[in-house]
């Protein structure tokens, strides 16, 4: 079974909306300040911590900002009940398959000041659960871990004690816990770094023997996990020994060690959401995706049928929130859930309070505002009308480019690295020189070269809308018209191409968001045509320093000859190269003319 | 009780031990709740991980008994989940009923425990009918059930009958669409849904994935619908306990099944039906006489002694009363047998079938029938002060918020469960007032001169304490009635109490003496005799109950008439006893 949706009304950043998870791995993407934190926040109030240690209560600031309602409610849905769990789950069931079971949660401020509790309900009566049921869903709450002290205070302390305790000797683990929290050239850290370093033996020896004196040693599954663990690290490359010497050496082992001891836990349980968030905060990339791979093994090692099938199900279920294009880079597009803040359409409620959501994300303080205010919504990817061909062709792309491409907001697609490069050069300097405010948004921009002129799958993921919203606020697409490569009188390629994404736009209702500017043949020779000859000439040369002839012979001729003939010259140049040395040249060159489709397109993409 | 130190006997032992569904026939006194606690032991020393056991009975008495045992014993682990311990009504609404609803309703279900006694009245100043003389199936009138309620359907014409069958469908229908269900209401969705070839299978596959074990206490008590529940059960593959006295099945007047139940016992194979003979409770000669107040068919040997009176040789002792009306004079004599033989009148009740002839015997006076508002107060004011144990405490609590609600008016045609459910009322919002006034009504000799004292305080302080609105004043409302002084103690009486069979239902005491009447022994007798007329059984199996919960004396008052004839049919087996006349 798993988490399949997740209902919120009136919830912090949300107004209404309906979330949904993948069955073993979820990543909610999005901006900061997006609503990924509440999100997480709402699955850390509707389920029971593992641990059975609650640090999250709902608060009447929990109720979205500047409504009139009093009220917020969360709905979480799971689907796929084996008949046990049907068993168990029964009063939260919500028809007569009993395969899917539904819990809520309702916090009512309305006319009390003190004592709001929240009130608990499942099934499709929204009555109250058979008491004990709703134990039987739990989750994992993976901070941020900024503060060693608190990793060491929160969770398991017992159990990650034990892990660390062999290695720190007879120390009182309050007094360290305390000194963890001082300044970092205590000794501690010093003495901890060299305890974890040994507390790592834990992960990378665990099967052995002579761990019997390690205090769990009859604790067989945490011996199991840390030893699957430590294959997972090494399949990433990582020896858990080097861990300590990079700068956050300590706070991973902390994580890791975290993560084994409540995983010993999750057998108890039907189902457990590990809820990662931010791991890029203080893990390093190559940890990042080996933990999160080793969890979401753990996930789909979780769903294989237990001895005893009528025991709780034990399912491992991952959510994890990021806005590290890594992360989000490193697992397929069904697995993403884009969130990100709209301003609502009509919901013209005045405030200027403060954010609801998110402890410590804000990259500026938040503005007083006489604007609607802003909601968070979620765009699942999996639902977003792409054949397969069309999302194995992003995922690829996303893979090994780690493109910010679905962070969302204004996205730039250019065929070519060479416009990639080129075009933040010819904007700072020429287009947007003087126009300071223009320029950050036009840098808060994702520019992506698709090396190629399928611009369509990219285009279908940024412009289709899910219940009204879509992840790209502008998409601005260049393409070459190329002209040469076709017989006198046929419609440019460049042009059908823009011909179909337009339709493609207007079939989404998106054609105010999207803008295609096409040239008549490529970005040199517009270049060129543009009144930079002698620009580019200095560059090719560099490149190419017995070539001069070659360079005027093909600049002197006309039209398509011209085209075909600077095309040609580039082909055995290396665009990315060039691209570099010329960007150097337009950088500082006051007489850089810009030919007038790149002009738009800068344009396009800040308005 | 250590549990090192029960040796169970080898009956007992077979039942423990005995994995599959059993049907277990216990007597009086067998340790039942021992067994079923080590059976639950043994269960729990190696329960698998999300895994639980259901244990079932049919009263919240016997609930709160076996929960109280289990949980002293740290058998049951808390919470209870995913294990389960409630009334069979509770578990066919927690399983069944509420987490599907009703059918074509989208209301949530809610159980409202008093829709039975809803009055249904087609007109306006009709004699009130409750909702339980209707069938909740074909909606058609109990005539046995309305007779007893003073509606004889035979001398009725047949448009008044129909009149009230329309009417009683005409609530059941408004209530189903407001989801709201009678405990016979919901078993009826309860057993549609076991029809349903869909969703029952299902519901089978879940609850067999959940109980290793479902365990029915009391089953006699059940009724042929819950016993069809039960078949499905362990047709469906849950091991099934079914633990019960045959004998003591006195809830004919709800469909009592004794008949059914000896039948069901036969689709249980040889092996696994089980017997528990051994009475650790009375002494040999109540276990002589009790053997023979089993029906012709089914009497068997007496069963054997094993408790701490099995060597005690007091012999029955039968009170020969003159007349047809029962004395006063019972109450004194078995007051003195029973000081004689050095046990606690207190703990020696008067059992008598109806609360009129105990009262009779006890030389009370006879209770008032008519459901009077200051006696029902009082009485339950008396219950709350020496209530038996928590769950009487809590109805004799519920008792007087209705009353209070009943005072204010508020109540309208709505039962008192419907009211609270339709307005979300909450026990901690009205408990610590209805307490406080609990706490002010109190009996006290040096406070209330008499039971009209205590009225006049009661409604001044009520008077305080409640918004009566317009309408009859509190006076009218808490009208006066000589059988408040009844209702009223002030302290535990030192003498012998009356009870009803049904009050004293799976208890036991030292000493018991059972009333019965002219009118009834008779008939007891020649049913027990000759099988006929077999209209008596129920009465033979009340007799069977009452004088089964002595421990070692056992006094019976009868008829002058029959009370030899009682003497001599008792000696059957070799009973000791005795007759005095009075």
């Amino acid at each position: 079974m798993h988490l399949s949706q997740l209902r919120l009304s009136n919830f912090r950043s949300f107004a209404e909306e309906l979330v949904f998870f993948e069955r073993r791995l979820t990543v909610l993407v999005g901006e900061n300040n997006g609503g990924k934190s509440n999100l997480i926040d709402a699955i850390r109030l509707i389920s029971s911590p593992l641990s059975g240690r609650r640090e999250l209560y709902c608060e009447q600031t929990d109720i979205r900002f500047g409504t009139i309602s009093r009220s917020f409610t969360i709905q979480a849905t799971f689907d796929e009940l084996a008949p046990p769990q049907q068993g168990r789950l029964i009063s939260a069931t919500t028809d007569d398959t009993l395969s899917t079971a539904c819990f809520g949660l309702t916090y009512d401020a309305a006319g009390k000041q003190s004592h709001i509790r929240p009130n608990l309900w499942a099934g499709r009566f929204k009555a109250p659960p058979e008491p004990g049921a709703h134990e039987m869903i739990r989750h994992v709450y993976l901070p941020p871990l900024r503060d060693a002290k608190h990793a060491l205070a929160s969770g398991n302390p017992t159990r990650i004690h034990a892990l660390l305790h062999h290695f720190l000797g007879d120390r009182d683990p309050n007094e360290i816990a305390r000194n963890l929290a001082r300044t970092s050239d205590d000794q501690i850290l010093t003495d901890v770094d060299l305890a974890v370093a040994g507390g790592l033996d834990i992960l990378t020896t665990g099967v052995r023997r002579q761990n019997a004196s390690l205090g769990f040693n009859t604790d067989e599954k945490l011996i199991d996990i840390a030893r699957d663990l430590r294959f997972k690290l090494a399949d990433h490359g990582i020896t858990p020994e080097d861990l300590q010497y990079s700068g956050h050496g300590f706070a991973n082992l902390l994580y890791i060690a975290t993560i084994a001891v409540e995983l010993e836990k999750t057998d108890n349980a039907e189902l457990t959401t590990f809820l990662v968030e931010e791991p890029e905060a203080h893990l390093h990339p190559q940890l990042q995706a080996a933990v999160l791979n080793f969890l979401e093994e753990r996930a789909e090692q979780s769903l294989n049928p237990k001895k005893d099938q009528n025991a709780p199900a034990g399912h491992l279920q991952v959510i994890v929130a990021t806005h590290s294009p890594n992360l989000s880079a490193w697992v397929p597009s069904k697995n993403l859930v884009f969130v990100r803040s709209v301003a609502p359409a009509s919901d013209a409620i005045d405030d200027t309070g403060q954010e609801g959501s998110g402890q410590s994300e804000y990259p500026e303080a938040p503005q007083a505002t006489t604007a609607p205010r802003a909601e968070s919504r979620c765009i699942p990817l999996s639902r977003l009308d792409l054949s397969d061909p069309e999302r194995r062709k992003i995922d690829r792309y996303l893979d090994v480019t780690k493109s910010a491409l679905l962070f969302g907001g204004r996205v730039l697609l250019v065929e070519g690295i060479a416009e990639a490069l080129l075009l933040p050069v010819i904007a700072k300097h020429h287009v947007l020189k003087d126009k300071p405010a223009a320029f950050r948004i036009f840098r808060s921009a994702v520019f992506v070269p698709i090396d190629g002129v399928d611009f369509t799958p990219y285009a279908k993921a940024l412009l289709s809308p899910f219940n009204n919203v879509r992840i790209a606020d502008r998409l601005v697409i260049i393409t070459d018209g190329d002209k040469h490569t076709v017989e006198a009188g046929k419609p440019l390629p460049g042009v059908n191409r823009k011909t179909a994404l337009d339709t493609l736009a207007a079939d989404r209702n998106a054609s105010d968001v999207l803008d295609v500017f096409v040239n008549t043949y490529s970005l040199e020779t517009e270049l060129v045509a543009a009144g930079n000859a002698a620009c580019l000439k200095a560059v090719y040369l560099i490149l190419h320093p017995q070539s001069e002839d070659k360079w005027d012979e093909a600049v002197a001729k006309s039209g398509d000859d011209r085209a075909q003939a600077i095309q040609d010259l580039f082909k055995t140049t290396p665009k990315g190269d060039f691209a570099q040395l010329l960007a150097e040249k337009v950088a500082v060159s006051q007489a850089f003319i810009v030919p007038d489709y790149i002009r738009q397109a800068i344009e396009a993409l800040v308005k | 009780m250590n549990p090192q130190a029960f040796q169970p006997t080898p009956e007992q032992q077979a039942v423990i031990g005995h994995e599959g569904s059993a049907f277990v026939t216990a007597c009086p006194g067998a340790g039942k709740t021992r067994v079923m606690t080590e059976r639950a032991r043994r269960l729990f020393s190696d329960m698998p991980a999300g895994r639980g056991v259901a244990f079932l009975s049919f009263t919240q008495g016997a609930i709160f008994e076996l929960e109280t045992r289990l949980q002293e014993e740290r058998i049951l682990p808390s919470p209870v989940f995913p294990s389960f311990i409630g009334t069979f009504d509770s578990f066919v609404w927690q399983f069944l009923v509420a987490p599907f609803g009703v059918k074509d309703c989208d209301a949530r279900p809610r159980l409202i425990a008093d829709l039975a006694d809803l009055a249904v009245t087609p007109f306006r100043g009709a004699h009130p009918l409750p909702l339980s003389c209707f069938c909740p199936v074909t909606g058609n009138i109990f005539e046995q059930a309305a007779k007893v309620r003073g509606f004889d359907v035979s001398q009725k014409p047949a448009h008044l009958v129909q009149a009230y069958v329309t009417a009683a469908a005409a609530i059941r229908a408004r209530l189903r669409e407001r989801g709201q269900l009678g405990f016979d209401e919901a078993r009826g969705v309860a057993l549609e849904r076991l029809k349903d070839a869909g969703a029952a299978p299902r519901i089978a596959a879940a609850l067999v994935g959940r109980f290793r074990e479902v365990i029915v206490d009391e089953a006699q008590d059940c009724n042929p619908d819950d016993l069809h529940v039960i078949s499905w059960l362990r047709d469906s593959g849950l091991p099934v306990k079914v633990v019960c006295d045959p004998h003591q099945s006195i809830y004919e007047f709800r469909g009592g099944v004794t008949d059914q139940l000896f039948t069901f016992a036969e689709t249980f194979g040889e092996g696994n039906r089980k017997t528990l003979t051994g009475n650790f409770r009375s002494a040999p000669n109540v276990c002589k006489s009790i053997a023979q107040l089993r029906p012709p068919a089914s009497r068997m040997a007496p069963d054997e002694p094993l408790g701490p009176y099995k060597d005690d040789a007091t012999p029955i002792r039968i009170l020969s009363y003159p007349g047809t009306a029962v004395p006063a004079s019972i109450g004194a004599a078995f007051c003195a047998y029973v000081k004689e033989a050095d046990i606690d009148p207190a703990l020696s009740p008067l059992i008598a079938a109806t609360r009129a002839s105990g009262a009779a015997a006890a030389g009370q006076p006879r209770p008032s029938n008519r459901r009077d508002r200051a006696v029902r107060l009082a009485e339950a004011v008396t219950d709350f002060y020496f209530a038996a144990g928590f769950n009487d405490m809590k109805s004799a609590i519920d008792q007087v918020h209705q009353i209070l609600l009943e005072l204010e008016g508020r109540l309208g045609d709505l039962s008192y469960r419907q009211y609270l459910a339709d307005n979300e009322i909450e026990q901690a919002n009205w408990r610590p007032h209805v307490l406080f006034l609990l706490r002010a009504l109190r009996f006290d000799p040096s406070k209330h001169a008499d039971a009209k004292a205590w009225h006049a305080a009661a409604k001044d302080l009520l008077a305080q304490h409640l918004t009566l609105g317009d309408g009859p004043s509190l006076s009218q409302r808490l009208k006066w009635n000589d059988a408040v002084a009844a209702a009223l103690a002030a302290v535990p009486a030192a003498t012998a109490m009356p009870r009803t069979i049904h009050a004293v239902k799976g208890m036991e005491f030292p000493a018991v003496c059972v009333v019965t009447t002219a009118s009834t022994l008779k008939s007891i007798l020649d049913y027990l005799e000759t099988g006929e007329p077999a209209d008596k059984a129920e009465d033979a199996r009340k007799l069977y109950v009452a004088s089964s919960r002595a421990e070692k004396l056992l006094v019976i008052a009868a008829p002058k008439s029959q009370a030899d004839r009682l003497a001599t049919y008792l000696r059957g087996q070799g009973a000791a006893v005795e007759v005095k006349e009075i």
